[in-house]
């Protein structure tokens, strides 16, 4: 292990580290990266310079290995720019959080090489004959490298599930606009609640009913209805949980979140979904971020190659929409609420000594997954540049030289994500979750899964079919 | 491997109030937190915000809020009453 900075908190108040979260929470760290981006990209838009497209390069159709061997030769330079900006940014951030750049450094090395493999098969004009979806697999040989090959300890250094993510999330905040955050986030919100609600409170009771611990059981519950292991940890600390509970919670949550990355997809093709729809249900269904961007995305790209004929309606992007507004807009900022609420029961009523503990409002702010304000600023801003142009003139100029790149670099990030799911995913050291935890926490994938579908496809179907512009 | 039991930053005008942030049985490192909390890398962090301050109490065994308190409260402070 490499890491050696803490987050102390303040001593003063024994709550938040105040200011000093700015730089010692990868959350900011997300924002800070992906709005340097986005305002880059703006930039150099704004001042008619160029693109930053030049250095967001990434494999395009090939069919014979001559080929892509020639286009890596053309592209060699901008694969180095490419990699060493990455590796600056993200490893400058490590190092600030308390990593050892010799290890960080290497290991994203590995990260990028193999994300542009990945790249580069989802490129191949056979691909989608072989079912080749770039998310999958790499997952695929992560989970490979990290179960089978086993890969020494210290190059998880690189491997960091979340971070990437979120600077991805803010990325696709330049490519979401911010009107339609306003007109369908509040949808996103009511069915995101409906079916939060409702997994909560079938994981819970459930649980109590198999004999499950009241904290156990809402850890559970947390971690299958807001956002996975992150709400885990999060209710956890709020609920004073014993140590062995949460690696129970993130256990579940891992097994459930990767049987679903490779199922969600192919039953919504099989059931023809347009990719809104697709897109509503996997942001109610799937558990963590990363998770759900690996089966939204892999969604994407199979309605894209496997059904051009427009048996299928709808765009890959739209279904990272419809997913990212559940999801993010829907789900995960309301995980400090959640721990706020379930730490008063826990106070009150679960674990009620003379110590003197007091619920903190103060969390609903200190545990917000911080990302969101970058998902957002970046939102507003493509949006205020956008202003102005048709939609004609939105596709023709501003579309290729100023939202492409962002997406480009966002698939960048993503897939280093996805990547780092596999290769941090060690099957073996993952704790015994046991029997009564499991039957409580599948319950409400049952229920997540079902209620999910019929607010996105039957209740809400048409609207989010329409998500657009 | 980082110790579990984090120094906390004080200045001399800092009193440290008796909350589990401030005890020498609290330890909240967040590779430390990725080390004893298996998975937690997988599909979250012990970087992220959500996280807050938690941490883990060595005396009780709980994974809690650095804002928490117990009778037990052992001040990091040197010179701090105990």
């Amino acid at each position: 292990m490499s890491q050696e900075t803490i987050t102390a908190p303040d001593p003063t108040t024994g709550n938040s580290a105040g200011w000093r979260e700015l730089w010692l929470k990868e959350d900011w760290w997300a924002v800070w990266i992906g709005l340097a981006f986005t305002v880059a990209a703006y930039l150099l838009f704004s001042a008619g310079s160029g693109s930053l497209g030049w250095i967001a390069v990434a494999p395009t159709k090939w069919s014979t290995f001559p080929q892509l061997l020639d286009q890596l030769g053309k592209n060699a330079g901008r694969y180095v720019a490419e990699f060493a900006l990455f590796a600056v940014l993200f490893g400058g951030a490590a190092k600030v959080l308390g990593y050892r750049l010799r290890a960080f450094l290497p290991s994203f090395l590995l990260v990028y090489l193999l994300s542009f493999l990945v790249f580069a098969a989802g490129a191949w004009d056979q691909a989608s004959k072989y079912s080749i979806e770039p998310p999958l697999l790499a997952l695929l040989i992560g989970l490979f490298l990290s179960n089978v090959v086993g890969l020494p300890k210290w190059l998880d250094a690189g491997f960091r599930v979340e971070f990437y993510v979120k600077t991805g999330i803010v990325l696709l905040g330049a490519g979401l606009p911010f009107t339609l955050i306003l007109w369908a986030g509040p949808t996103a919100l009511l069915q995101a609640s409906i079916v939060s609600l409702a997994t909560f409170f079938t994981i819970y009771l459930v649980g109590r009913k198999l004999g499950i611990d009241q904290k156990l059981a809402a850890i559970l519950g947390a971690g299958g209805a807001v956002c996975g292991v992150s709400a885990a940890i999060a209710v956890s600390g709020a609920v004073r949980a014993k140590k062995e509970q949460p690696p129970i919670a993130i256990t579940l949550v891992v097994l459930w979140a990767i049987v679903l990355i490779f199922a969600l997809p192919f039953v919504a093709k099989a059931l023809h979904l347009p990719t809104g729809t697709a897109g509503a249900w996997i942001g109610t269904s799937e558990f963590a971020d990363a998770a759900g961007f690996a089966a939204v995305q892999s969604y994407g790209n199979l309605v894209a190659q496997a059904a051009p004929d427009g048996t299928i309606s709808g765009t890959p992007e739209q279904a990272v929409w419809a997913y990212t507004l559940i999801k993010v807009i829907g789900r995960d900022v309301w995980i400090g609420i959640w721990a706020f609420v379930l730490s008063i029961v826990s106070i009150f009523w679960w674990e009620r000594d003379e110590s003197g503990r007091r619920p903190e409002a103060g969390q609903i702010w200190w545990r917000f997954p911080k990302f969101v304000i970058g998902f957002l600023l970046a939102s507003l801003l493509v949006t205020f540049a956008a202003k102005g142009f048709s939609l004609g003139d939105f596709n023709k100029v501003v579309k290729p030289g100023l939202v492409a790149p962002l997406i480009g670099l966002r698939v960048w990030a993503f897939t280093f994500s996805f990547l780092s799911i596999g290769l941090t995913t060690r099957f073996r050291d993952l704790a015994p979750a046991g029997g009564r935890p499991f039957w409580a926490f599948t319950a409400g994938v049952v229920v997540n899964l079902i209620l999910g579908f019929l607010l996105s496809v039957v209740v809400f179907g048409e609207y989010w079919a329409k998500l657009s512009h | 491997m980082p110790a579990l039991t984090p120094s906390p930053v004080l200045t001399s005008a800092s009193v440290a109030l008796p909350r589990c942030g401030n005890c020498v049985h609290f330890a909240n490192a967040p590779a430390a937190m990725e080390a004893a909390l298996p998975g937690l890398a997988t599909m979250g962090s012990g970087f992220g915000s959500v996280r807050a301050q938690d941490g883990l109490c060595a005396l009780h065994g709980y994974y809690l809020a650095a804002w928490d308190r117990c009778a037990r409260f052992d001040s990091k402070q040197e010179g701090a009453p105990r």
